[in-house]
C-alpha cells in the first residue's frame, strides 16, 4: 500500500518553467526510498509539495490519504521532515531545540530525541552554531524522528557531510526506520551511500519520473556494455562516460551481454537517456508523459 | 486551558524571547537607561524652580532678574538634555519596534529556520501567534516605559501646565509613543513576512511607517480642525492645540487674514489695528485624553490590520 502518492503532478514557476510535470508516483508503506536526480530535476519541489510548502500547479499529492495543501495540519502530523540546508536556530542549544519542537508539536517524543542524540555523543548544551555539519544533520534527524511520524522526508541531508558523517547519518536513519516501521524518502546525489541504505529507487530527470524500481530490481534488470561491444537484442537505455572516460552503454532486459551494472551506472544511464530526450526542447518540458516519450 | 498546554505556552514564550535576546537586551537596555536619564533630568528641571510665578502667558509683564536667571538655566537644561533625550527615546522606540518586527518572521525566513518550524507545527497560525505575542508584550513594556518617561519630561518642561490636559508634544509622549511604536512593529512584521529578508524589509518598513504615521497625523489633524473652537486670541491658551487665526465679524462669521484685509484695508503707512477681534482656532487642552485615546484606538486598529495581513501571508507563503 502506498503512503506517499502523486497523481499527474506538475509544478510551474513563473509562466513557462516547469519544475515537475506529469509525475505519478507511489511510495510503498514501510520502504526506504531513494529519490535521485540531477540539480533542478524537481526532487526538492516534490518533497516540499508533500510537506505542504509548495502547491502543485496541476495534479495532486497525497500523504497517507490526505492532500497536504488542503489539509496541512493533519498531513504534517504524518510527516517528519529534514530540510536541505541546516535549519536550526543558531541562538538555541540542542536541548532548547527539543523543547521548542515540543511546544510546537503535541506528542513529540522529546525523550526519544534526547536518547538518540546522547547515543551519538552530541552535547545537548551546545548551541546549534557550535555543532559540525554532521551533528546539525543528526539533530535535524533526531527532531524528525521524535515526531513519531509514519513518514520521513529527507531533502538531501547528506549533501554537506563528509563520508564518515554520511555513513553515521544513514546508519541512524536505517536503524530508526527499521525499528519504528516508518516510511522514509531520502533525496540524495550520493548513490553509493543510498545503495546500502535504501530498498527502492526513484529517479527524477527534467521534472519527470524516469525510473521507479526496487534497488535489487534496478541492478538485476540492467547491464553495462563497454565501448565497441555489441548490444545484440538488448535495448540500449543510454550511454554515459565511465570512470576512465570510456563510453559505456546501459542496456535493459538482457543478462546475456556485457557485465552487471552498478546502481550508479543504472542511474547515470537513465539520466543520460533523459537528457537526450529533453535536449533541444527549449524552456520547460515537453508536454508528454514519460510513457509517451519512451515510445 | 490545561496545565500541560499552559506550561507549553510559557516554555514557547521563553524560547521566543531567547531568540530575540540580543535585540531585547540591547535596545531594551538603552531604552531603560534613557528612561532613567529622562526621570533624572526631569528632576533637575523641577529643582531649578522655574514655575508659573515667572511665566506671563500674555508676554506683556516685565520679567524679574531672578526669573530671567532661572529661565536661562531652565531652557539651557531643556535644550541640552531634556529635548535630545525625549527625541532619542521616541526614535529608539520606533527603531526597536522595526528591528524586532522584521525579525519575528522575516529572520526565520531568511535563515531558513521556518522550514524546520513550519514542518513541525501543524498550525502555522499558532506558530505565528507564539512568535508574535511574547515579542509584542516585551516591546509594549519597553515602549510604554519610554512613553511614561517622555510624559515626565514634558511635564517638567512645561511648568504650570497639567500635561494630562495639554497637547504639548502631542504624539511624541505618553501612551501614543507605545501605540505608534507598536504600529511600526506591526508594519515591520508584515514586511518581514512578505519579503523574507531582514534588510530590505527594514527599509520598506521604515518607508511605510513614515508614510502611515505622517498621513495618519494629517488625517487626525483634519478631524481635529473640524472640532476646533474659536477662543479670543488674548485668552490663556496654554495646553491647547492651536490650528489657525481668524477674525470674528459682528455676525459671528469667522474670516481669515486675506478677507479681513479686504474688509478693512491696512493704512498705507502706520500700524494696522484690525477693527474686528482676533480669535484662535484651538482644541482645548481638556480634550487631550479623549483625543489621545481616539488616536490610540486608530493606531491599534491599524496594528491589527497589519498583523492580520502578516498572519495571512504566513499561512500561505513558502518557508523561504
Amino acid at each position: 500500500m502506498a503512503i506517499l502518492e502523486t497523481s499527474d503532478v506538475g509544478k510551474r514557476y513563473g509562466r513557462r518553467r516547469w519544475a515537475l510535470r506529469h509525475v505519478d508516483l507511489a511510495v510503498p508503506d514501510g520502504s526506504i526510498t531513494a529519490l535521485v536526480g540531477p540539480n533542478g530535476s524537481g526532487k526538492s519541489t516534490l518533497l516540499k509539495a508533500w510537506v505542504g510548502f509548495e502547491r502543485p500547479s496541476e495534479g495532486r499529492v497525497i500523504v497517507d490519504g490526505i492532500d497536504p495543501w488542503r489539509q496541512r495540519g493533519p498531513a504534517l502530523l504524518r510527516i517528519g521532515y529534514v530540510p536541505q540546508a541546516p535549519s536550526l536556530y543558531r541562538e538555541l542549544t540542542v536541548s532548547e531545540h527539543i523543547s521548542l519542537v515540543r511546544t510546537l508539536r503535541v506528542g513529540f517524543d522529546a525523550d526519544l530525541a534526547r536518547r538518540r542524540l546522547a547515543d551519538l555523543a552530541i552535547p545537548l548544551t551546545s548551541r546549534a552554531d557550535e555543532l559540525s555539519g554532521g551533528q546539525q544533520a543528526q539533530v535535524g534527524l533526531a527532531l524528525a524522528l521524535g515526531t513519531r511520524a509514519p513518514v520521513l522526508l529527507l531533502d538531501e541531508p547528506l549533501a554537506s557531510l563528509d563520508p564518515l558523517a554520511r555513513r553515521e547519518f544513514l546508519h541512524v536513519l536505517v536503524a530508526a526506520v527499521r525499528a519504528d516501521g516508518v516510511t522514509a524518502l531520502l533525496s540524495s546525489h550520493v548513490i553509493t551511500d543510498i545503495e546500502q541504505a535504501c530498498d527502492r529507487l526513484l529517479v527524477l530527470g527534467g521534472g519527470q519520473t524516469i525510473l521507479d524500481l526496487s534497488i535489487a530490481g534496478a541492478i538485476a534488470e540492467h547491464r553495462v556494455l563497454e565501448a565497441g561491444a555489441e548490444a545484440g537484442s538488448a535495448a540500449v537505455v543510454g550511454t554515459f562516460p565511465g570512470a576512465d572516460g570510456e563510453r559505456l552503454a546501459l542496456v535493459r532486459g538482457s543478462d546475456g551481454v556485457g557485465r552487471p551494472a552498478t546502481l550508479e551506472e543504472v542511474v547515470l544511464g537513465h539520466l543520460a537517456a533523459s537528457r537526450v530526450a529533453t535536449a533541444g526542447l527549449g524552456p520547460g518540458l515537453p508536454n508528454q508523459r514519460p510513457g509517451e516519450r519512451a515510445a | 486551558m490545561n496545565v500541560a498546554a499552559s506550561g507549553r505556552n510559557v516554555g514557547a514564550a521563553r524560547l521566543t524571547l531567547r531568540l530575540h535576546r540580543l535585540e531585547l537586551v540591547a535596545l531594551g537596555g538603552v531604552l531603560v537607561a534613557l528612561a532613567a536619564a529622562a526621570f533624572m533630568v526631569a528632576g533637575w528641571l523641577d529643582a531649578i524652580g522655574y514655575g508659573p510665578s515667572c511665566i506671563d502667558p500674555t508676554g506683556t509683564q516685565p520679567v524679574s532678574v531672578s526669573c530671567e536667571a532661572l529661565s536661562r538655566r531652565f531652557y539651557d537644561l531643556q535644550g541640552s538634555l531634556a529635548s535630545p533625550i525625549a527625541g532619542l527615546l521616541v526614535t529608539l522606540a520606533y527603531g526597536a519596534a522595526a528591528l524586532l518586527g522584521v525579525a519575528v518572521v522575516g529572520r526565520e525566513l531568511e535563515r531558513g529556520t521556518s522550514r524546520l518550524a513550519w514542518s513541525i507545527a501543524p498550525s502555522r497560525r499558532r506558530w505565528y501567534l507564539g512568535r508574535l505575542v511574547p515579542v509584542l508584550v516585551a516591546l509594549a513594556a519597553i515602549t510604554f516605559l519610554a512613553g511614561i518617561a517622555t510624559d515626565r519630561l514634558a511635564a517638567a518642561s512645561a511648568p504650570g501646565v497639567d500635561v494630562t490636559r495639554a497637547f504639548d508634544g502631542f504624539g511624541s509622549r505618553g501612551g501614543l509613543v507605545a501605540s505608534r511604536a507598536i504600529l511600526v512593529f506591526a508594519i515591520a512584521v508584515a514586511t518581514g513576512t512578505m519579503l523574507g529578508r531582514v534588510l530590505p524589509a527594514l527599509m520598506l518598513a521604515a518607508v511605510l511607517s513614515w508614510a502611515s504615521l505622517s498621513y495618519g497625523s494629517q488625517i487626525h489633524d483634519r478631524i481635529l480642525l473640524g472640532e476646533a473652537v474659536a477662543v479670543p486670541a488674548d485668552q490663556d491658551q496654554r495646553g491647547a492645540r492651536f490650528f489657525d487665526q481668524r477674525f470674528r465679524l459682528p455676525d459671528g462669521q469667522l474670516v481669515g487674514w486675506e478677507v479681513m484685509q479686504q474688509l478693512d484695508p491696512p493704512p498705507p503707512d502706520g500700524e494696522w489695528i484690525p477693527k474686528y477681534p482676533m480669535v484662535n482656532l484651538v482644541v482645548p487642552g481638556e480634550r487631550y485624553r479623549a483625543v489621545e485615546a481616539r488616536e490610540a484606538a486608530a493606531l491599534g486598529t491599524g496594528t491589527l490590520v497589519w498583523l492580520g495581513f502578516a498572519g495571512l501571508v504566513v499561512s500561505r507563503r513558502r518557508p523561504g
